[in-house]
């Protein structure tokens, strides 16, 4: 790889740092990736490297959408919760001497509203990124290197297979009570 | 059986949050001698040092996980009786397969309530 060619990939990875400018990145390699076709054979093949090693197609297939499922699944805990804390709290200001209080705690449950909007502007960039991943795989050709999972991720991935954490499950994706109290005959 | 109503419960969670709401529901249910432990390694030194009644604990800690603190006390012969209820978002068919294998005495699914709570506790101790 030439000097300038390692500049221009440097350039690009600090942009994304710096900016987090990740799409526009993305973006940049993917068009750096068409014009040096059949310029330096090198140069290219350490792109089509760097891009491997961003795993796209997994990025695409499986850890955006699942990222994606999972802003979902907060937004409707956050709006579950939020009303039966507000249906208590309006109860409680029938009672004397705790209306102020109720008053706060339903002052308080507007977090939801911003938290939603906040989930829904990511959710939105996440859905861009998944479809600049698809076009990157289907522009490029590239597969994903599975050299570039490191020791520390390796280790994570490990433990968290030998320890079954899966983390919380999504609406209709883990057991119920009830199905935990069968499997369990208690 | 009936339950011993004063005897020391450590909850283990490594969100405070969590164990103020679990302390409050066993306070509800007139459960009042409670400790608390930050993770499975805090929660198993605690076990050596102090004798419990009940241990309620979330399965996704680090360093030491819930999972990993029940099968510690399963194979502790000082600590292999006492009662163990897992209290987890975890909720795989495999998860709830792997905790009974290793000797989990109930397992409640997060979010849950005082009543969920109460019964669990009751079944424990065949109340």
């Amino acid at each position: 790889m030439t000097p300038n060619k390692m500049l221009s990939l440097s350039s690009l990875i600090e942009t994304h740092n710096k900016k987090s400018h990740i799409m526009q990145s993305l973006l940049d390699i993917s068009l750096s990736a068409d014009s040096l076709k059949g310029k330096d054979g090198e140069s290219c093949t350490v792109l089509h490297d760097a891009i491997g090693q961003l795993r796209p197609d997994q990025m695409r297939r499986w850890a955006i959408p699942e990222a994606i499922a999972e802003l979902n699944e907060i937004g409707k805990l956050n709006e579950y919760s939020v009303n039966l804390i507000m249906e208590k709290a309006e109860s409680l200001m029938d009672h004397d001497g705790a209306m102020d209080d109720a008053m706060e705690v339903l002052q308080a449950c507007s977090f939801q509203d911003i938290a939603g909007q906040r989930l829904a502007k990511v959710t939105e960039l996440l859905e861009t990124l998944e479809e600049r991943f698809h076009s990157l795989v289907h522009e490029t050709g590239v597969r994903d290197s599975h050299e570039a999972m490191g020791e520390e991720e390796l280790e994570i991935e490990r433990r968290r297979k030998e320890q079954i954490l899966h983390g919380p499950q999504l609406t209709g994706d883990g057991v119920s009570q009830d199905e935990i109290d069968a499997l369990l005959g208690a | 059986m009936a339950i011993d109503m004063n005897m020391p419960i450590l909850v283990v969670d490594d969100y405070k949050t969590m164990i103020r709401i679990i302390r409050n529901l066993l306070k509800q249910l007139g459960f009042n001698n409670v400790d608390e432990a930050s993770d499975g390694t805090e929660a198993f030194a605690k076990m050596q040092a102090n004798k419990y009644g009940l241990v309620i604990s979330d399965w996704n800690m680090e360093p030491m996980t819930g999972y990993e603190l029940l099968q510690k006390v399963r194979a502790n012969s000082d600590l292999t009786r006492t009662p163990f209820i897992m209290v987890t978002a975890e909720s795989k068919t495999e998860n709830v397969i792997a905790a009974k294998k290793a000797g989990v005495n109930n397992y409640i699914v997060k979010p849950f309530n005082a009543a969920t709570l109460r019964s669990k506790i009751s079944a424990v101790f065949g109340a």
